[in-house]
């Protein structure tokens, strides 16, 4: 009898405990994919959205749903490091630390010049800017920033290799910079092509950037591949004319797959020799924005900013380039990051 | 014995020495006659007001016909003879009988808000949407549920809508510098060179108002840094005049207001790298004949203001800055001849304005000049028909950081207006109108209408008219870079108008004047910035939308002996509403336009009571969707001000003092999304006149 108590106690324990959790959850977690909606500009309304791939259910608004708070104004970047996820919010200047499993907000640092993308390297965070030439390193234990990085350019999109920094040198520049981690020094400058607007780092240590050619149509886009050893440019693969307007270079979770947007979804190996010449899937009548490859049956999101005004859309294609599901996401959805 | 006679809406009456000027009061010196106007006085509708202008030398004879006819009915014996000139009397239509419908701001509103900035006021005063960046941010005006760059803003006869973007920001237009405000609502008046097709706000200077010298100098000063002060020197006899007037008006706007979304929950903030500074100058002159009549207006206007960040999590201090400049002048010649009317009018604008945001490295430099040549001409034709034509050319040359080159564009128009009364009662008018815009193809604008007096007095009016409108495109649409697109097409407005307006009885204790209006309209292709086929965006024509709605207005005048009570309120309802579009997959079709209200109220209500003034004011906003899918919006908020105050009189000099409470419930808003508003803010302000007697 005594034994049949405890059990039951027992179960009543974890079913109390499990309900709290549940109603302390504002999505379901599990494989999917996170989506910062950047909002409209001024206007404070970027959010958070996460995409479960197997239940196929998008749940929108998750930070301001835990948090009862604005996320703030064009929200750009979402990193993870664990359990803990970044959000750098681009006009508002902040960072905000979350529990990616509640969405919890555990921390703000104000006061950064237009941060625009951040990466993890030795429990520190390395920030970009459009505006600052300067490089912000956050302490990620204090989480405050500890110093900044002088590095003569503003920067949008980086990578890390070893104890390499990269980062492009987006906003009318043409090149990449090479930053020394361990001495939080420069070490080159990399010429690419005009407007190197994303990166990525292949399985075969190569930095693929893409390089958009100028707002103005200056040159015709490329991609400038660098040796991250070496640091020099190996080589260059060029798209078809000057009014070509590719954009959001993307790798798969195996480093071996390139992903980008140009007149549609392109897809190809990271061994190619020229720009991928077919579309794996066409935009339609959607304005395509990010792509993402996840690591699920080979499919990948693509978001859809309509007009960059309004709710925007995210769609799930199959490895074939087929469209499986559409949800409806936040304003503006942009950059997309897979968990399991 | 105290003779009251009524002609049309004037109030003629012997003189009572203790009166003063006050509203719409005009005193005429000639033969000790009172003329009291206690409607507002009939504004200068932009190359219409002349025809429909009473003459004052016409108002006189017919004054002394009656007074001669009155006399012998008493029985009264009185010179057997009296020579007077051949006058011809005209039947002129009044301009509550033009077809379109018309809003007049009450000047006693104009005197008390004289240190405000012209958005504000019209917010408080009239039917329109005024939307703000904050306390003195940018400031655009909507009028029937279209977008700042579809009102026209016309002073002293030209447009002074900026050519680079199309708008007017209003708080950089001091009420002080304008002495009668008109509201145009809907674009069917097409005697103007460009098409409006919200409708247009027309402000003028006052003129031949001053016989003698008079002073004004008001100051005033409030929380937050709130200063101002002005001065106005007229002088003139019935032939000449001439005004000056000098303002400035600076505040810090560093007032409180609560962050709801700061990181560590709400807290109370105050706003930084907000303030203003601002001044201008202005002189108007005025020659008037018999027949003729010249004027010359001069207008400089300096302000540099400090742009507060939008407040979403943290407010930043950006640094952002701007500096505004102009200068405007116009020349104005009218003939009133017996048969043939004629009027010119040449202007001239330089705008520049330079804005700075040193910490993204971002500056703009933009600079613009308007010639503007207008002319009218009313042929002769017979007493029931009038004909009038308009021509009118408008050059705009603009420069830009963001241009490749500087843009010259020239609006060549040309409008005739035929007025023909049917009968007494039943006026109808026809209106045509082409613009050739270089590098454009015309497209053709018409308007027709009625007009009905249900009462042989025209005390009812019933109006109704349809137009087709057509607004260009801004040279920024044409031209920024990158984006800016030349082959953009003008966007075309047709609608329908019903209005109905009542004038009441003057010489009753209680009277009302009301106007009610039904409008519908269809836009199409409206004009948006939507990305492109590169990394940028473009001005495109996009969407089309259908506007349609009521407004009433309602002042209400109850003197009960030396005390005076008005009340004056108006409501907007705007359905704004999204019909079609060319973006793919556009859940905005359906929905209301963004930052257009469902409903707009206001009120003024103001007594006096011997030297004691009290003024109560209410607006209310409802909701406003901010995103264009409707799927966001900004709450509805009402906000109330009062003011107290006392006149001291002595016998050259005017004395006014007053008090405000801005605010008074210190309600928290928002009038556009980001840029908190004060809560509850004082002022005091006074104002000296020397001579008052002097003005008309």
């Amino acid at each position: 009898m005594k034994q049949v108590i405890t059990i039951a106690i027992l179960i009543v324990a974890l079913f109390t405990s499990c309900t709290s959790e549940d109603n302390n959850r504002v999505f379901e977690p599990g494989k999917g994919v996170f989506v910062v909606n950047e909002g409209n500009y001024l206007a404070g309304n970027g959010s958070l959205s996460f995409y479960n791939l197997k239940n196929g259910t998008i749940y929108n608004d998750l930070f301001s749903a835990k948090n009862t708070r604005l996320l703030g104004d064009i929200p750009e970047y979402l990193a993870v490091d664990g359990s803990v996820g970044y959000i750098v919010v681009n006009n508002s200047g902040t960072i905000e630390r979350i529990d990616m499993n509640t969405m919890q907000s555990t921390g703000t640092v104000t006061d950064l010049n237009s941060p625009r993308q951040m990466v993890i390297y030795n429990g520190k965070g390395y920030v970009s800017s459009l505006y600052s030439t300067k490089i912000t390193v956050i302490d990620l234990s204090s989480f405050s920033v500890e110093t900044q990085i002088e590095i003569g350019c503003t920067t949008e999109a980086l990578a890390v290799s070893g104890t390499t920094l990269f980062a492009a040198n987006w906003s009318g520049g043409s090149k990449v910079v090479a930053l020394d981690l361990t001495t939080n020094s420069v070490i080159k400058s990399i010429t690419t092509g005009m407007e190197p607007e994303s990166m990525v780092i292949d399985k075969n240590g190569k930095l693929w950037v893409l390089c958009t050619g100028g707002w103005n149509n200056e040159e015709i886009p490329r991609f400038s591949v660098i040796n991250t050893s070496t640091l020099v440019v190996e080589s260059t693969l060029l798209f078809r004319t000057v009014s070509d307007n590719p954009s959001c270079l993307a790798i798969s979770s195996g480093a071996d797959t390139l992903y980008y947007i140009d007149e549609g979804i392109r897809r190809m190996p990271v061994t190619a020799t020229e720009i991928a010449t077919t579309v794996l899937a066409g935009a339609g009548t959607s304005l395509f924005y990010k792509v993402a490859p996840v690591p699920w049956k080979g499919m990948f999101c693509v978001t859809d900013a309509v007009d960059y005004t309004q709710t925007g859309r995210l769609l799930i294609y199959d490895k074939n380039g087929n469209l499986i599901d559409t949800e409806y996401a936040g304003i503006i959805p942009g950059f997309m990051r897979y968990t399991d | 014995m105290r003779l009251t006679i009524y002609i049309k809406d004037w109030v003629v009456s012997h003189p009572n020495p203790d009166s003063y000027r006050e509203g719409g009061v005009r005193r005429l010196r000639s033969r000790g006659v009172v003329c009291q106007h206690p409607k507002e006085p009939s504004l200068q509708v932009p190359s219409r007001d002349f025809l429909f202008k009473p003459s004052k030398f016409l108002a006189l004879t017919i004054v002394l016909l009656l007074l001669v006819t009155l006399k012998l009915m008493a029985g009264n014996t009185i010179p057997d003879t009296i020579t007077v000139n051949t006058v011809t009397v005209t039947a002129m239509n009044h301009t509550r009988e033009l077809p379109f419908s018309f809003h007049v701001v009450d000047s006693s509103l104009i005197a008390s808000e004289r240190s405000s900035d012209i958005g504000r006021l019209l917010q408080y005063s009239s039917p329109v949407i005024v939307k703000r960046y904050g306390t003195d941010g940018l400031s655009s005006l909507s009028l029937r549920g279209m977008s700042g760059t579809h009102t026209s803003v016309i002073w002293n006869g030209i447009e002074i809508n900026a050519p680079l973007n199309g708008q007017t920001d209003f708080t950089l237009l001091p009420v002080f510098a304008v002495d009668k405000i008109q509201i145009n609502s809907g674009g069917a008046n097409l005697s103007g060179i460009s098409g409006t097709i919200g409708g247009a706000l027309v402000f003028s200077s006052d003129e031949m108002a001053v016989d003698g010298i008079a002073l004004k100098c008001f100051t005033g000063g409030g929380n937050y840094g709130k200063n101002n002060a002005g001065v106005s020197f007229s002088a003139g006899n019935v032939k000449v005049e001439s005004t000056t007037k000098l303002w400035f008006r600076n505040a810090e706007n560093n007032f409180p207001f609560v962050n709801e979304n700061a990181p560590g929950g709400p807290e109370t903030l105050r706003r930084v790298n907000a303030s203003s500074h601002m001044r201008g100058a202005m002189q108007d002159v005025s020659v008037s004949g018999q027949r003729q009549h010249f004027s010359a207006h001069l207008w400089f206007s300096d302000a540099n203001r400090q742009l507060p960040s939008a407040v979403n999590t943290v407010q930043q201090d950006l640094g952002e800055k701007q500096q505004d400049m102009s200068i405007r002048a116009v020349l104005n010649y009218r003939y009133i001849g017996e048969k043939v009317k004629t009027e010119v009018i040449t202007g001239y604008i330089n705008e520049l304005n330079i804005y700075d945001y040193q910490l993204a490295g971002v500056h703009g430099n933009n600079r613009s000049e308007t010639y503007t040549l207008r002319s009218s001409f009313r042929l002769p034709t017979t007493d029931r028909f009038r004909f009038t034509l308009y021509i009118g050319d408008e050059l705009q040359k603009a420069t830009s950081l963001s241009f490749v080159k500087t843009h010259l564009r020239n609006m060549l128009s040309a409008s005739a207006v035929s007025d023909f009364n049917l009968n007494e009662r039943l006026l109808l008018q026809a209106q045509v109108r082409d613009i050739a815009v270089s590098g454009e193809k015309s497209v053709p604008e018409v308007t027709v209408g009625a007009s009905f007096k249900t009462d042989r007095t025209g005390a009812d009016i019933l109006k109704a008219n349809f137009s087709r409108n057509v607004k260009y495109p801004s040279l920024n649409d044409l031209y920024w870079s990158p984006g800016g697109n030349t082959g953009l097409k003008p966007e075309v407005s047709t609608g329908a108008e019903i209005a109905f307006s009542h004038s009441g009885e003057r010489k009753k204790t209680v009277y009302s004047d009301y106007s009610v209006a039904l409008f519908d309209a269809r836009v199409n292709d409206l004009i948006q910035w939507a990305p492109g086929s590169f990394s940028f965006w473009e001005a495109q024509n996009l969407k089309s939308v259908n506007n349609g709605g009521v407004e009433v207005s309602a002042t209400t005048f109850y003197n009960p002996g030396s005390a005076r009570l008005k009340i004056m309120t108006s409501y907007a309802l705007t359905r704004s509403v999204i019909t079609g579009s060319d973006v793919a997959n556009d859940a905005s079709v359906g929905g209301q336009l963004i930052y257009t209200p469902y409903h707009v109220i206001n009120a003024v209500v103001t007594g006096e009571y011997g030297i004691f003034r009290l003024q109560s004011s209410l607006l209310f906003n409802s909701k406003r969707y901010t995103v264009s899918d409707d799927s966001e919006y900004l709450k509805g908020y009402m906000v109330s001000d009062v003011s107290a105050g006392a006149v001291l009189k002595s016998k050259n000099t005017t004395f006014n003092i007053d008090i405000s409470v801005d605010n008074l419930f210190s309600a928290a808003y928002e009038s556009t999304k980001g840029y908190p508003m004060p809560l509850r803010t004082f002022m005091i302000d006074l104002l000296l006149t020397l001579n008052p007697k002097s003005y008309k």
